[in-house]
């Protein structure tokens, strides 16, 4: 199964069901990071948005790695 | 760089991992630990990526197994597990509590010594205190009378006091005071004033009950009763039957008068009315302003004013109704209302914690009244209890180590975790380096605004198991630690805004009993457990031996110590200007001949939930002889 995204001519997005699991999972996580960094700052200071923000980063850390670098190399995946 | 050692490398990254792993659960779930993780996983990976080859699969088996813990952890997080059952909290024989003996009845009756109980002369000149007293019939200025805003919103229940019932009830009200305007009686005042004419619906109550007319049913009652207090100003109203055990036996501002529940057999019904301290205000409380005293000041009297309105309007409906409120002025105990009306449930502070007003930040006042009403549905857990046992910022942060840190303990047959009333109190009414105190309400986790980010973190603490363990911090650093939501306002970093002086006692002080105050005896069994603690000795702070960002709980600082290694008393200071060495305490030592003589004459009284039946006079009701639940109790109650 391929999640195909295609807006306009020339620009399409075209991902395995895994990936798009995969970044659908880290962007609600990164999200949900984003709404504890702005109640941080509402209710907290920007210090306490900032380690909100901070804490999701470091958990995603690894998401992040294996999305952009956990792949195959480009010559061998040709 | 050879195969081998990328290799050697990358089982390294991968050993360190499990290594950080086993220090996250042995430390108790650290989160620098988690942190420490889930930052090696991604290295490792990161290594593996750019010096190995990574073949589709792989990256495949990756991503799911990636996506696939954080789609298992949403699931723990967020799914409508059920909520843990609520708590039982009556394990056992429940005794009534007798007013003077909690922790400020204690305070003002001289019963935790001299120098505490003339505190004012600490924050009032002495030249004034005399006349102050005099015009106040004797009582003299205490920490909540001296300063322009606490006086401002404490002194205004000094005028709700005599509307909170048309009558005195044992000792209270003082002075009851009737509306010059409430002159119909019974059947009289439903003629005249109208209101039970069936054409008087309140708020959305029609559209509720889907009908035009009042039927007054119990149903419609309490919907309406909710209705007006909402929109009076409470921030939530809660509705529950009486238990007996909740009125205090004795009575504490007429010192000792002993309250008859023949007396209030009428009152079957309690609405508590909550007031929010305001959560910024909480937050940014230093401890060593006015703030704390005048907050409260000012939930207790908005509450009251809330209170003696729609008691008023009981009344004028021909329903028995009657006020307690803050700061002294209850007949009974207040915090089993929040929590058996379903708005709250017991945390580590012994208080209620209502997570829809900010946990511990509220203050409320309450009706008791005779007006039928359907009671809020049997409650549920909210999961407060269960988180409390993750969490001990509380205990952390007290100056005074006078709540506990460990597992909960029964007392008066009621298990939860009991806070040391004496020192609190101490502290609060005692505090040299301010005024009161704040610091469990700040730091408690559920001293948040209430809006929908933190509403879903309430909601996560009511279903999901492991939320309390991530949100927790009974280790010393959890989530609510780590994020520090306190940092940069005035209150400054956790923790930090003390060390903390108070009022102690003098060295080798001990209270002479058995000591008439007004009409009531404190006897041996009264003694203060905390009494040689509060002359100096083993004074400490917070969590002993517990280390965090260069605080040392538990440990007063050196400069607050005298040569002989003691916490400085006030004494010390008497020269700058603050308490006298030979403070008088209030009352009358007796000899135990007199106490029989008074006690069985009728002429004084005594309780104590810690006494035995023989020993509190008058004699304590059928209900506090036997084991009752809550449920069994306000059952019985109802139909007395």
């Amino acid at each position: 199964m391929v999640l195909k995204i295609k807006r306009k001519e020339g620009v399409s997005l075209s991902l395995k069901w895994h990936e798009a699991y995969a970044w659908g999972v880290t962007l609600s996580m990164l999200l949900f990071g984003i709404w504890g960094f702005y109640d941080g700052i509402e209710v907290g200071s920007i210090t306490a948005g900032l380690k909100f923000i901070l804490f999701f980063l470091i958990i995603l850390s690894p998401n992040f790695v294996i999305l952009f670098f956990y792949k195959p190399k480009a010559d061998s995946a040709e | 760089m050879s195969e081998k050692k990328r290799k050697n490398i990358l089982i390294l990254l991968w050993a360190a991992a499990g290594i950080a792993l086993l220090w996250f659960f042995l430390s108790g779930l650290n989160i620098y630990a988690l942190f420490m993780i889930f930052l090696i996983i991604a290295v490792a990976l990161l290594w593996q990526g750019l010096h190995f080859e990574i073949t589709e699969i792989k990256r495949r088996k990756a991503l799911m197994g990636m996506s696939g813990f954080w789609t298992l952890i949403a699931i723990l997080m967020f799914f409508p597990f059920p909520a843990p059952d609520a708590p039982q909290y009556v394990v056992g024989e429940v005794h009534r509590f007798s007013e003077p003996n909690h922790g400020w009845g204690r305070m003002y009756m001289g019963q935790l010594g001299p120098n505490l109980v003339n505190h004012g002369y600490v924050y009032t000149h002495k030249d004034f205190i005399e006349p102050m007293a005099k015009a106040r019939g004797g009582s003299k200025p205490s920490f909540t009378t001296t300063y322009p805003l606490a006086r401002a919103t404490f002194g205004i229940t000094t005028i709700t006091d005599s509307l909170r019932g048309p009558n005195t009830v044992g000792g209270e009200p003082v002075k009851p005071m009737k509306y010059p305007w409430t002159s119909f009686e019974g059947s009289h005042r439903a003629e005249k004033i109208g209101w039970n004419n069936g054409d008087l619906l309140l708020g959305d109550v029609a559209g509720k009950v889907g009908y035009e007319k009042a039927k007054y049913t119990p149903e419609e009652n309490a919907l309406m009763v909710k209705e007006i207090g909402k929109w009076l100003g409470s921030v939530e109203v809660g509705i529950c039957r009486v238990d007996p055990r909740w009125f205090y036996s004795h009575d504490f501002i007429s010192k000792g008068t002993p309250l008859s529940l023949d007396d209030v057999k009428d009152l079957k019904y309690g609405i508590q009315v909550f007031t929010d301290q305001n959560w910024r205000r909480v937050l940014n409380d230093p401890g060593h302003s006015w703030w704390s005293a005048s907050k409260s000041g000012a939930a207790y009297s908005t509450s009251a004013w809330i209170a003696v309105r729609l008691a008023q309007v009981l009344r004028d409906m021909g329903y028995e109704a009657r006020v307690g409120h803050g700061g002294i002025n209850y007949e009974t105990i207040e915090t089993p209302f929040s929590v058996y009306n379903g708005m709250g449930e017991y945390g580590r502070l012994s208080d209620a914690v209502v997570p829809s007003v900010g946990g511990l930040r509220f203050k409320s006042a309450t009706i008791l009244t005779s007006f039928p009403m359907e009671p809020d549905p049997v409650r549920e857990s909210y999961g407060v209890t269960r988180f409390c046992e993750h969490c001990d910022r509380c205990s952390r942060a007290c100056p005074v180590n006078a709540i506990p840190m460990g597992e909960q303990t029964v007392e008066n047959g009621i298990k939860m975790w009991h806070v040391d009333k004496d020192k609190c109190v101490r502290f609060r009414a005692g505090n040299l380096n301010g005024n009161c105190c704040n610091e469990c309400l700040k730091v408690c986790p559920y001293n948040k605004p209430v809006n929908a980010f933190h509403q879903l973190g309430a909601y996560m603490t009511k279903h999901s198991f492991l939320a309390p363990w991530l949100f927790g911090n009974v280790n010393g650093v959890g989530l609510e630690d780590w994020l520090e939501y306190q940092y940069a306002t005035e209150s400054g970093e956790f923790g930090t805004n003390r060390p903390a002086r108070w009022i102690q006692e003098n060295p080798g002080y001990k209270i002479e009993l058995p000591r008439l105050v007004g009409n009531y005896i404190f006897t041996e069994e009264d003694r203060s457990t905390a009494e040689e603690w509060s002359t100096g000795i083993g004074a400490q702070m917070g969590k002993v031996g517990l280390k965090y960002k260069g605080i040392e709980w538990g440990k007063i600082p050196d400069r607050l110590l005298d040569k002989d290694g003691r916490n400085r008393n006030v004494h010390w200071d008497y020269d700058e200007g603050e308490l006298g060495p030979d403070m008088q305490n209030i009352g009358k030592t007796l000899t135990p001949e007199e106490v029989v003589k008074l006690l069985t004459e009728g002429k004084a009284f005594t309780g104590g939930w810690y006494k035995k039946h023989e020993n509190v006079y008058p004699p304590r009701s059928a209900y506090e002889k036997q084991f009752m639940t809550y449920e069994e109790a306000a059952e019985k109650w109802s139909k007395e």
